[in-house]
């Protein structure tokens, strides 16, 4: 039954939805932490490598905690991490972890918004230019875009977009951050991949509801085709879209280390990837975990979302 | 004692149990271009890997000092890099590489997702419950995290890049025969070779795997060009392989410095990327239209999907 939902129905349905957040951020985080922060003690040289200084080692061994057993080690983790927000110290630095980390944050999720809006913009426009000319040349070019858009390496795109546009025709800056001319190639090269899929769904959908009953109806009603447009295909065909975009969005943030890096984009996944050579395993261990935090988080609100805007589902999560 | 006088035919069970029954002739006709371009490209990417030495007229790792970032041209048909090394024949010794790496890793998702997602699914309870769970999590990471973070741990090396790619994707197997199993073990005929004293291992053999065939050829050749990219990102980092390893992300990475006058280092790695994940892709989604066109349609993971 489309429409109605009681308000107080909402409340147990939320109550599991944050439970299951809770608990899947837990197993990441053990798995992380078994992953990262369980150096041997006679290992801590060999991670310092070879030009380590007696420092850099003892503060290693410090770091992993020697002899006590894992699971005291995880709580402690934990309940470091709860209270104080502690995730350690950097190796390479000294700085704590999370002032790196919060340093960094800001620009990779301005980043990574943009590239969702770019993303659904450029997909959505796509997806339902291609709808509209279903099985003419321009919709087979179109989807031939697309699925250019998924085999294509976003570094070559990257490196392509550099070559054409910062190097030969000096349109814009070949990295560094500091302004919108900096953001447009790592937002691009990053929305790209999305935007081949959003597209692809969007085509999809409309084709879908374009064959509905009550898409039929709205037209015998006498409303014109620009209304039915908007107020029914579209907002019942971005209803699938937006299943699959939590999903998508991980992906995304998933490419951030690539984009990051060879734009010199100065967010997480930027720093992930410098503390990897640094064998900076206490960084690398923070970004992974704030990653996953915001993945698990964006894909929790688009669930939501989805669940909100369609009823039907709505009504059965409920 | 009964089963064996009432054996039924294999091939009786078999074809009541295929959840799709495709006759030869039909068969046929479903063979679109795409999934003879995307066969043809594979093909070619293939022996490309196997037949190197016939093909490059360099070798890989060969300094010509005289020879420094040359364009393309006959005796250079992909131009030369800054070591003066012939950039086609490191393109071609990168086949092997990449074919390597995109088997070795996707073997290891298929046979470990495969087994787990087989057995849980076939025998269910708890075990089931908290893996499936544990696997939902690993399916929703960014791929490309997971592989950093197992890279961080073990080192960058394309041996730890493989096994890193390979774990990245053991829950997608495993949820792919975790499901096929589910609706093949309620199917009747399951029930019924049970009645006639079919063991588990002959009932996951006869009736289960057929069912299972056509979804995981599908789903493996896509993952392979999923692997292909994010393994080609790893190494661009210089996280995956190292140098002088000519793999193709790597080869566009030492190439990245001198783009400027040099544009060639930065197209043709790439392209070999994009055509051969192009090939892969067609081939995916020609076999799933060829196999099983039930299943067109369904959204197909983004680019580094797991």
């Amino acid at each position: 039954m489309a429409g109605g939902r009681s308000a107080g129905s909402i409340a147990p349905y939320l109550l599991r939805r944050l439970l299951g957040f809770v608990l899947v951020l837990s197993v990441i985080s053990l798995a992380v932490f078994t992953a990262l922060a369980t150096v041997p003690g006679d290992a801590a040289e060999a991670l310092a490598g070879e030009s380590a200084s007696a420092e850099q080692i003892a503060a290693i061994r410090r770091e992993f905690g020697g002899d006590v057993p894992l699971p005291e080690r995880y709580a402690a983790f934990v309940a470091g991490l709860v209270t104080r927000g502690d995730l350690g110290r950097s190796l390479t630095s000294g700085l704590p972890v999370r002032d790196l980390l919060l340093q960094r944050l800001p620009a990779t999720l301005a980043l990574a918004l943009s590239a969702t809006l770019l993303a659904l913009a450029i997909g959505t426009v796509a997806g339902a230019f291609a709808a509209a000319h279903a099985g003419g040349s321009v919709d087979m070019v179109v989807m031939g875009a697309t699925g250019l858009g998924l085999a294509v390496p976003s570094y070559w795109m990257a490196l392509l977009l550099v070559l054409l546009l910062s190097l030969r025709l000096r349109w814009l800056p070949v990295a560094g951050s500091g302004s919108v001319a900096h953001l447009v190639m790592p937002a691009l090269t990053l929305a790209l991949p999305t935007a081949a899929v959003v597209a692809r769904l969007m085509r999809a959908s409309l084709l879908e509801v374009a064959q509905t009953d009550y898409l039929r109806t709205a037209y015998s009603k006498g409303l014109g085709r620009g209304q039915v447009f908007r107020v029914h295909a579209l907002p019942n065909s971005l209803v699938p879209v937006i299943a699959v975009l939590g999903v998508h969005l991980g992906h995304l943030l998933g490419g951030t280390f690539v984009v990051e890096s060879i734009f010199a984009w100065p967010g997480l996944g930027r720093l992930a990837v410098q503390a990897v050579f640094e064998r900076d395993l206490p960084v690398v261990m923070g970004a992974a975990l704030l990653v996953a935090l915001l993945n698990v988080t964006v894909n929790l609100v688009v669930d939501m979302a989805h669940a909100l805007l369609d009823p039907r589902l709505g009504n059965q999560a409920l | 004692m009964i089963g064996e006088l009432i054996r039924l035919p294999r091939s009786y069970i078999l074809a009541r149990s295929s959840a799709v029954r495709r006759s030869a002739l039909s068969a046929r006709h479903r063979v679109s271009p795409g999934l003879r371009a995307g066969a043809l490209i594979v093909l070619c990417v293939v022996l490309v890997s196997i037949f190197p030495d016939q093909l490059a007229p360099y070798a890989p790792d060969q300094v010509m000092p005289s020879a420094r970032l040359l364009e393309p041209s006959l005796a250079h048909p992909f131009g030369t890099d800054n070591l003066g090394r012939d950039l086609f024949s490191r393109i071609v010794y990168g086949a092997r590489v990449a074919v390597r790496m995109a088997l070795l890793s996707v073997g290891l998702s298929v046979l470990v997702g495969s087994v787990a997602g087989g057995l849980t699914g076939y025998y269910g309870g708890w075990l089931d419950f908290v893996v499936s769970r544990l696997m939902e999590v690993w399916l929703s990471l960014p791929g490309a995290l997971v592989a950093i973070v197992i890279v961080a741990r073990l080192g960058s090396s394309l041996d730890n890049l493989i096994l890193a790619l390979g774990i990245m994707g053991v829950p997608v197997f495993y949820r792919l025969v975790r499901a096929t199993t589910l609706s093949a073990r309620r199917a009747c005929y399951v029930e019924a070779a049970e009645t006639l004293g079919a063991s588990d291992l002959r009932i996951l053999r006869c009736h289960v795997l057929p069912n299972i065939a056509s979804p995981l050829v599908v789903q493996t050749t896509l993952r392979l060009g999923i692997v292909l990219l994010t393994g080609g990102g790893l190494s661009f980092l210089g996280l995956g392989a190292q140098p002088p390893i000519p793999e193709w992300g790597a080869l566009l990475a030492s190439g990245r410095s001198a783009m400027d006058t040099a544009w060639w280092l930065a197209v043709f790695p790439g392209l070999a990327i994009t055509v051969t994940v192009t090939g892969l892709n067609l081939l995916g989604d020609g076999l799933r239209d060829v196999l099983d066109p039930t299943m067109r349609g369904r959204p197909r993971g983004g680019r580094y999907a797991n």
